[in-house]
């Protein structure tokens, strides 16, 4: 994967030269591989519309950096895993009956307008899955908002529920925001949601049927050091001290809407996220801040994927702010 | 919302930063956004300068509004001309006192003092600062502010300005040595990574409700 397009430079690197194992393929499969016991879960769980959405999504975002490589002349690059993790990450993050066509047009964004203008893999300033994400929320939020309702998803039974029905068919998120707002009516348990959250959780998007599957797959991925561990840290850590201090239940904020597949999978993303450790901790820190913010006095029920494009932006910022000391060096006149 | 609580001061200015941010929400004052946001040095001094003119401005503004122009009721068709007129005098009196007795600051901020004076954003904050909700740039603003408030609303604006004029800069650094495609080069990239960033800013509405 050494030729991306640019012209040959003559490299000179400082030693010690260790060459890795890793390739970038190899990171992206490690990365597949991690999501995929949770993908397969939520097919199993949602049936063929989450395997439509899915196939479309991978589908369209392998097609369209094919079409984008042959389009501006470029080495084709579709080998390098990426589009895949683009397009399962997507997918992942979309409500299951989502139309097809607005799964085809959220990956197409992605991956030519998140990714590809900029250079291709290495050169997006933002998540690509995100920015196809974002694109499709603002674009056609109202019809992804509704979709519950068309009957998919089941209602929620909670014990003493009551007064629930008229909201029957939301996620476990939007009723608990309903319920705060209430000032703590209708006796919706928060404790009594681990378990569906973790297990099977039927109401919400394709990657968060299963919030054990994705703590698991994370969890290789810190272990195998693909990714670091300071920014899910970071990010898990800032969600469940905020909705602590905000009132609510913060084993409950951490395990429902985006959080887990953001600080795990998407806020961890190589190019977009800051380079330095300092900077990568204050970095998940703010995602975490600002989805916390975001979920209890903003205006829609979840903003993971703001809260984390938010960060993209500021991640060249932080790499400047938080320069590592360089050891061996005399500063000149203090 | 009468500001009298400093949570309320603190949503003020938040909400004047970054809910509603000048440049990625309301997209007023792009020319230097673009304009300056090539280099990292010409957007701190950029942002100094904005911070500076702004809450100036807006003051002094708040004044002619509030003492000359509102009680001679004039103020509904002549407020455009009077306020470029106090503003770019104002900022052209700053810069030569500034010439004169901070030399530092004036290499700072100096040349950037006359780019911005007739600058949309610094015209439109002051016009926000003196009859607020002309814009409808910030929805917690009542139907006047005291000085006080004027002035901790445009400071919030200018630093919003900012902070928005630094990220930015920060991210075409690193689009320098990136491999974009030719006919994308400088500003066509510019502007797709300015609709992106602002697509983050679009998770901000309406927290506070604000």
């Amino acid at each position: 994967m050494s030729d991306t397009g640019q012209e040959r430079r003559l490299v000179v690197a400082v030693p010690p030269h260790i060459h890795g194992p890793e390739s970038c393929r190899s990171i992206m499969l490690w990365v597949v591989g991690a999501l995929a016991p949770a993908a397969a879960w939520s097919m199993v769980q949602m049936g063929t519309p989450a395997v439509v959405t899915y196939a479309v999504c991978i589908g369209t975002a392998l097609a369209s950096e094919a079409a984008w490589n042959a389009l501006a002349k470029r080495p084709q690059t579709i080998t390098d895993g990426s589009a895949l993790v683009t397009g399962l990450l997507l997918a992942m993050s979309l409500p299951p009956l989502t139309p097809w066509w607005i799964s085809a047009v959220g990956a197409a964004v992605a991956i030519v307008l998140g990714k590809m203008v900029f250079g291709g893999l290495g050169w997006n300033l933002f998540n690509p899955a995100l920015v196809g994400r974002a694109f499709v929320l603002l674009s056609w939020g109202g019809v992804l908002s509704k979709l519950p309702s068309k009957g998919w998803y089941r209602t929620i039974d909670v014990a003493g529920s009551g007064s629930l029905d008229a909201i029957s068919g939301a996620t476990r998120l939007a009723i608990a925001a309903a319920v705060r707002m209430a000032k703590g009516g209708y006796g919706f348990d928060l404790a009594a949601q681990y378990r569906p959250l973790l297990l099977r959780n039927l109401e919400g998007s394709l990657g968060e049927v299963s919030a054990a599957l994705l703590i698991a797959g994370g969890l290789v991925l810190i272990w195998k050091r693909i990714i670091d561990w300071r920014i899910p840290v970071g990010y898990v850590g800032a969600m469940a001290l905020l909705s602590w201090g905000f009132g609510s239940d913060p084993i409950f904020n951490v395990l429902a809407g985006g959080v887990l597949l953001g600080a795990f999978f998407m806020a961890t993303d190589y190019v977009s996220s800051p380079m330095t450790r300092n900077a990568r901790l204050v970095y998940g820190i703010g995602c975490g801040v600002f989805n916390a913010v975001g979920r209890f006095f903003g205006s829609m029920p979840e903003s993971t994927t703001f809260a984390i494009l938010f960060m993209n932006g500021l991640a060249p910022l932080l790499d400047r702010i938080f320069v590592p000391r360089t050891f061996g060096w005399v500063k000149r006149d203090g | 919302m009468r500001v009298s609580t400093v949570s309320q001061m603190a949503l003020l200015f938040v909400g004047a930063a970054l809910i509603n941010n000048i440049l990625l929400t309301r997209f007023i004052g792009l020319c230097p956004f673009f304009g300056v946001s090539s280099s990292m040095s010409t957007s701190v001094g950029m942002s100094l300068a904005v911070v500076f003119v702004m809450t100036l401005a807006s003051g002094a503004t708040w004044i002619a509004w509030k003492f000359v122009l509102a009680p001679l009721g004039v103020g509904e068709f002549l407020y455009i001309p009077a306020f470029i007129l106090i503003i770019a005098a104002l900022v052209q009196f700053v810069e030569m006192y500034l010439r004169k007795a901070s030399p530092v600051l004036y290499r700072a901020m100096g040349i950037y003092l006359p780019l911005i004076t007739t600058n949309c954003a610094v015209l439109a904050t002051a016009t926000e600062a003196a009859k607020p909700g002309f814009f409808k740039m910030n929805i917690a603003l009542g139907a006047s502010l005291s000085l006080g408030e004027a002035l901790i609303y445009t400071l919030g604006v200018s630093v919003g300005f900012g902070f928005a004029l630094l990220t930015f800069a920060a991210l075409r650094e690193r689009l320098e040595a990136a491999p974009v495609p030719e006919s994308l080069k400088g500003s066509p990239i510019a502007f797709i990574t300015a609709g992106l960033l602002s697509f983050a800013y679009v998770g901000l509405a309406g927290w506070f409700g604000l």
